[in-house]
């Protein structure tokens, strides 16, 4: 057995489960923003993380396939982790000035 | 796409199987349920004359739990033909449970059982580990890899619409089981992704805990939860401190009519009396979602006290867009047609995820057996344990339900806990016979598996029912006489169970002779 028969599956391995715990984040960082928006945009509290709530399901399904179907395992990485970093960071931001 | 579905259906294919299998028999649950408690077999219509809540039901309350923090009155309906009475204790939130009939109100024997709304339906949402829920996240993450395979399945297969009409059952074994897959696939897509999607969507506060978050910062900042803010303001659920000072509660009898002349007659089905003797107390009213696909949240809350009204909840447009979403989900909604499409549309799933695994082991058995792989074979024993397994598992569970003693201590455990264990040995058991059958015979070790595990399904399913009339008298031909819906169909649906098994035995033994001769060939 080659070195290369254990690595290829682990590093396999490591990206799914990597890029799907990073969908989840970004998903759920997107889900916070939305309820953020919604109520901002004139919803009630409860209405804005009820919808936000019921997108999030949406928002997760989008990035696992956008992310799994990337050619570059790279670009994935890159994209999922900006959003996710855009979506952490907007609500503290936008708070901060409000 | 298509390595997305491979991998998603290999990986968690006997995981979804197990939670679409139950979910399946959750439609049931109430039936099932009639079935493994015979003292329950009773009959009721809404035209019947329900008992009264202050001058019959009360004293039953005041006898059994005169000082319980909270007492849960659940009226009896169609398909639970009972009164229920629950009451928790200071010490324990767990709350003992009291069955009565629903006109002479005598007490019914302890079921000594979980019965399927017990423990399959929990099986089916949080595989009963509860701890820190990991088993809803094991069920969630199988749930959004199902979600991905039913979207990669239609990107993969371009010819959708053609293999809509494309069924060969009498081509080769791996071309006609595609073709189921395919078909029950695409016939069923719309059901698989609504049932799929709703039931993520309904376990909201497990997936994303943190959501209120953002939007609650300020009662945060005032030291109020963002979860029970949102949950108070959203769902209507408000948590009520005693006061610790001696109260009398008032009548119930009229917080019903009051709450019924808005809700309609009869509507009324669960009464939550929160603290009963403390001057700080309520009484909540919920009514049934019988009439309509939303699942109804709606609640009265009356001073326990006064009787006043103190208020009343009723859900926004957004929050009955989630109810109307759990609705679809829940299925408490009158309907025998649609409930038995449901039923169909689950097992259907359990279809189409079993001849998948079976498709992708079968076409990839001879490559890696080439190479000495012991990876298909490991995934033979794992489809099998899966699929035959947890059927098996089932019966074990119905069959233990009519065997055992009912006694409430069965080898030092509850009779309930002994069920519960006969399910989860079978499976073992399954499992390793699954195990050892495919290490006897790498090649068609797995094929002897299926046989063998289909015709202890066929043996198992039989003898529920066989168990059913010995111990209760109730056979099939007196409960379709009688007209006893839920122990009819339940033993109808195993005799239906035991003849697919024979079926898919008698052709998996067609199937050996003809892999051995393929063998041959190939070598």
């Amino acid at each position: 057995m080659h070195l290369r028969d254990v690595i290829q599956p682990a590093a396999t391995a490591s990206h799914v489960v990597g890029l799907c715990a990073l969908a989840y984040f970004a998903s759920a960082q997107l889900v916070g923003l939305s309820g953020l928006l919604a109520w901002w945009a004139g919803m009630s509290q409860g209405d804005a993380v009820m919808l936000a709530l019921m997108l999030g399901f949406i928002y997760l399904l989008l990035l696992l396939l956008w992310g799994f179907s990337r050619e570059r395992r790279r670009n994935a990485w890159l994209l999922l982790g900006g959003l996710s970093l855009i979506a952490w960071v907007t609500p503290l931001l936008l708070q901060g000035q409000a | 796409m298509g390595e997305l579905h491979t991998w998603a259906g290999v990986l968690l294919g006997v995981l979804l199987f197990a939670v679409f299998w139950t979910g399946s028999l959750s439609v049931f649950d109430k039936e099932i349920d009639r079935w493994m408690m015979p003292s329950t077999r009773l009959h009721w219509d809404d035209s019947m004359q329900r008992p009264s809540l202050d001058r019959d039901i009360r004293p039953l309350l005041e006898q059994r739990a005169a000082n319980a923090p909270v007492w849960t009155i659940i009226l009896p309906l169609e398909r639970t033909p009972f009164l229920t009475l629950t009451y928790g204790s200071e010490e324990s939130r767990k709350s003992s449970r009291d069955l009565f009939h629903p006109i002479t109100l005598e007490p019914l024997a302890k079921p000594l059982t979980l019965g399927a709304s017990g423990f399959i339906y929990p099986f089916h949402h949080n595989l009963t580990l509860r701890y820190k829920n990991i088993g809803a996240w094991l069920v969630g993450i199988a749930g959004m890899a199902m979600l991905c395979l039913l979207v990669s399945g239609v990107v993969i297969h371009r010819k959708l619409f053609s293999e809509f009409f494309t069924l060969r059952l009498h081509r080769a074994f791996g071309r006609s089981t595609l073709d189921v897959h395919n078909v029950a696939g695409v016939a069923l897509l719309p059901f698989h992704l609504l049932i799929t999607l709703s039931g993520l969507i309904v376990a909201f506060a497990i997936y994303y805990p943190d959501a209120p978050q953002h939007t609650y910062r300020e009662q945060v900042q005032s030291g109020v939860s963002a979860e029970r803010a949102f949950l108070g303001e959203a769902l209507g659920r408000i948590r009520l401190r005693a006061a610790k000072q001696p109260g009398e509660l008032a009548p119930l009898e009229p917080m019903v009519t009051k709450a019924e002349q808005y809700w309609g007659p009869g509507s009324v089905y669960l009464l939550r009396v929160n603290n009963p003797k403390d001057a700080n107390g309520n009484v909540l009213l919920r009514r049934t979602s019988h009439s309509s696909v939303t699942k109804d949240i709606d609640n009265f809350r009356f001073a326990n006290v006064s009787g006043e009204v103190m208020g009343r909840f009723q859900a926004s447009a957004t929050v009955n867009t989630w109810n109307f979403i759990a609705g679809l989900h829940y299925i408490q909604f009158r309907h025998d047609a649609l409930r038995w499409l449901y039923f169909l549309g689950g097992l259907g799933g359990c279809v189409v995820i079993a001849t998948g695994l079976f498709f992708w082991t079968q076409a990839r058995r001879k490559k890696q057996q080439r190479h000495g792989h012991l990876g298909v074979s490991l995934l033979d024993a794992l489809s099998v344990a899966g699929v035959c397994g947890v059927i098996l598992a089932t019966l074990a569970f119905l069959l233990a339900n009519r065997w055992l003693p009912m006694q409430e201590q069965l080898f030092g455990l509850g009779r309930a806990r002994v069920e519960i264990l006969s399910f989860y040995a079978v499976w073992l058991v399954a499992s390793v016979h699954a195990v050892w059958r495919v290490m006897q015979d790498p090649r068609l070790g797995y094929l002897h598996a299926w046989r063998e595990q289909c015709t202890a399904i066929a043996l198992l399913a039989v003898l529920a029912v066989l168990a059913n009339w010995l111990t209760t008298g109730d056979h099939l031909l007196a409960t379709l006489r009688s007209g006893n819906g839920p122990v009819a169909g339940t033993d109808l649906c195993l005799l239906a169970a035991a003849a697919l098994a024979l079926l898919a035995a008698h052709k998996l033994r067609r199937r050996v002779p003809q892999e051995e001769t393929l063998e041959v060939a190939h070598v």
